[in-house]
């Protein structure tokens, strides 16, 4: 026998087996490889063990390295791809809310970089506003763009409303004070309608829908979530502050009434008090300056100033210069002997152009009363025979050359000569008088011999210088006064015939004188028929004794028996 | 309590059976009839007051079935209910509400719908004869209008309404 079946033939003897003895001496060791046997085994004790440890298995993973997160990507990656794909609504819902705030920082950024794209772009044009633009924003240190734009920011907000997406119902509306509202249901229904009617008319299956629209100075623009959109109705140009206001509301709407939303049916009461988020999107901005930026606009203001001033007295200076141009025009058409045809602004001179007589003024010679310099206006004038009357009248003078004593005067084409002249002038006068242009007849009436007046001058004083002697007592002259009688006669008739021809008209008196013997009455008496005697002489000597006046003096003047003559001359009166 | 609830009810319908002039004497409308032919759909509103419940019926007044133009589908999107109408004196349109009924429930599923038999003032003209009639009845609420006289349509729009009101 073997030392082996030695050893089991013991064994047996005994009736104890390693087997009974195992428990005895590892028992708990056994329960405690059970344990972790079933935990190992079994998947939900499986699942309980690692979940239990999970959580801090990733911390130490993590503060180890990146190899937990490295293994986890993929599968991470592959669930979340696969949620993706089978529920895309699901997963925009859920992360709606927070991808607001990401998308317009990441928009802040794109934006702040487009404006200095802009701003490089805008530099290199240049028109008037711009230059005004450029300006303040050179004053202000602003970007020349954020100045435009800020220029172009003037807008109200007059509505806003909630809309349930699907079925164009308003959940709730504001709208501005004096702001008349339609029916806000059938606007936003409406609002709907279009919002399908573009997306169906152009097949559009993605997600946004109507985002603005325009009519006249009215902008839409309209927010659009998963369940409910916002429509604000904007006056003027809205900034993007409204569009940004209008998604962080609607995205607040949808995280505090996202029970509300998912099952709305019609109650709208549930969004009483979105009215608050909504007054939150009414909101204006006006074209005012600050008033930090007074002393700025002072400046621009003083400038505006000074430039209007400048204007005003460029102006100014301008419209004295052509009123005092039109006041010389007007001047020269007034002037006889001038005709303006033509008047303007040449080379920066002003001209005038006509036809004038020679003998008219000289127009340059107005220049100076009005103010304007021979280098300031240019003349040409032709020259012409005028026949204004004022020009015919100096034509007359300038021809006639009148003496002194005689003037012209032209009345309805008729020339008159007035005055005394030599007999030749007179007859020169008459002879050219008519051949001037413009004279159409001569009035000489009162136009007087120089001649005739010397000749009845000295008649007159040869008259007075004659005396006709009496006999005493007699009326009748004697025999040896003849002579006298005769020259008496002839110096009454030289007179008579001269006087009129030298515009005078005489009055000739026959005076009678008696010597101091005898009454007064009859010296009286005498004297008479003494001059009434000469007076019949004269008439029989052919003078005509309508001009002749006899009186007796008596012996008042002298005391002698004679006849005197008095001769009194005065100028003809008009129409004798 | 007095409790407000809105609710989108959809006008459907053959072309011609006066669904216009059918709600135009009840509801106020601020669009015009062009909104109709251009986009396809006009919407006008209604309220309707039971005891203490107030409820508006935002209609869109969607522009007649026929063989030229079809209803635009998106505009049934969230309807809480419809009405259905057809022209007594025209058999066929009965038919074309039918199909449109079922297009309407395939999108909307089982909501509160009432049919209108319109020109109940031309009833001697009829084609639609009265077992057809009774056939209809089985199946829906059917109110017999008159757009011209008035007749039935209150009622037709207040028993759509007293279906829509919250539960």
């Amino acid at each position: 026998m073997s030392a082996r079946l030695r050893a089991r033939a013991r064994r047996r003897d005994h009736d104890y087996t390693l087997d009974d003895l195992r428990p005895l001496l590892v028992q708990p060791e056994q329960e405690r490889l059970k344990s972790l046997e079933h935990k190992l085994e079994t998947p939900e004790a499986l699942a309980e063990a690692i979940g239990e440890v999970l959580a801090r298995a990733a911390v130490v993973s993590q503060k180890r390295g990146e190899e937990l997160a490295s293994a986890m990507q993929p599968l991470l990656l592959a669930s979340i791809h696969d949620a993706v794909r089978k529920n895309p609504e699901l997963f925009a819902e859920a992360i709606f809310p927070s991808i607001g705030p990401a998308v317009r920082k990441a928009a802040r950024a794109a934006l702040e970089a487009l404006v200095l794209r802009i701003d490089d772009m805008v530099q290199r044009t240049m028109t008037l506003t711009s230059l005004r633009w450029r300006i303040e924003a050179a004053r202000t240190g602003l970007p020349f763009v954020e100045v435009v734009m800020r220029h172009s920011l003037a807008y109200r907000v007059e509505h806003v409303f909630l809309v349930h997406h699907e079925s164009g119902i308003v959940l709730q509306h504001v709208a501005a004070e004096d702001v008349t509202s339609e029916d806000p249901d059938q606007v936003s229904a409406m609002l709907a309608a279009i919002d399908d009617f573009a997306r169906d008319a152009f097949r559009e299956k993605t997600e946004a829908g109507l985002s603005r629209f325009c009519v006249g100075e009215l902008t839409g623009i309209v927010e659009h979530g998963p369940r409910a959109m916002l429509v604000a109705i904007v006056r003027g140009v809205a900034s993007k502050d409204v569009e940004v206001s209008l998604a962080g509301t609607l995205e607040e709407i949808h995280r505090t009434y996202a029970d509300a939303l998912s099952h709305f049916q019609g109650e709208v009461a549930a969004f009483e008090k979105a009215r608050d988020a909504l007054v939150g999107c009414m909101r204006e901005e006006r074209i005012q300056k600050p008033t930090s930026r007074r002393r700025g606009v002072l400046v621009l203001a003083a400038i505006a100033t000074l430039a209007l001033v400048g204007a005003g007295i460029g102006w100014k200076t301008v419209h004295d210069r052509n009123r005092r141009f039109d006041a010389y025009v007007d001047a020269l058409r007034e002037e006889p002997g001038l005709l303006v045809t033509r008047t303007g602004r040449q080379e920066g001179r002003s001209f005038v152009e006509g036809l004038g007589d020679p003998l008219a003024k000289d127009p340059a010679a107005l220049l100076a009363r009005h103010g304007l310099d021979v280098s300031e206006v240019e003349l040409r004038f032709k020259p012409i025979y005028s026949l204004d009357p004022p020009l015919t009248e100096r034509r007359a003078s300038q021809v006639l050359r009148p003496p002194a004593g005689v003037s012209l005067g032209l009345a309805d084409g008729t020339l008159r000569i007035t005055g005394v002249a030599e007999r030749a002038w007179i007859d020169r006068a008459r002879l050219l008088a008519t051949s001037l242009p413009g004279v159409t007849a001569l009035d000489d009436t009162r136009l007087f011999e120089a001649e005739a007046l010397r000749t009845a001058k000295a008649a007159a004083a040869t008259l007075e210088g004659i005396e006709i002697v009496f006999p005493r007592g007699s009326a009748r002259p004697s025999q040896a006064e003849r002579a006298r009688l005769d020259a008496a006669a002839r110096a009454v008739q030289g007179l008579l015939d001269a006087a009129p021809r030298g515009g005078l008209s005489a009055r000739i008196e026959i005076v009678g004188h008696a010597d101091a013997t005898g009454t007064p009455e009859r010296n009286q008496r005498l004297s008479e028929e003494r001059a009434s005697s000469v007076s019949t002489a004269l008439g029989a000597r052919g003078v005509p004794t309508e001009p002749l006046a006899a009186r007796g003096v008596g012996d008042a003047v002298r005391a002698a028996p004679k006849v005197t003559f008095v001769v009194r001359l005065s100028p003809a009166r008009e129409g004798s | 309590m007095s409790t407000l609830a809105k609710r989108k009810v959809c006008l459907l319908g053959a072309t011609g059976v006066g669904k216009t002039s059918l709600v135009l004497r009840f509801v106020r409308s601020i669009f015009s009839d062009t909104y109709q032919t251009t986009i396809g759909t006009r919407i006008e509103t209604k309220h309707i007051h039971y005891d203490d419940h107030e409820i508006v019926l935002v209609l869109w007044d969607l522009s007649g079935e026929d063989e030229f133009q079809r209803v635009r589908l998106s505009y049934l999107r969230g309807a809480a209910g419809y009405l259905l109408v057809a022209d007594g004196t025209r058999r066929a349109t009965v038919e074309t509400a039918l199909a449109l009924h079922h297009t309407a429930a395939a999108l909307l599923g089982d909501v509160p719908r009432v049919l209108v038999l319109n020109k109940a003032d031309l009833r001697a003209l009829w084609e639609l004869d009265d077992a057809s009639e009774r056939e209809l009845a089985a199946r829906w609420p059917v109110f017999e209008t008159s757009a011209k006289t008035g007749a039935g349509v209150e009622e037709a729009f207040r028993a759509l309404g007293h279906a829509l009101l919250p539960r």
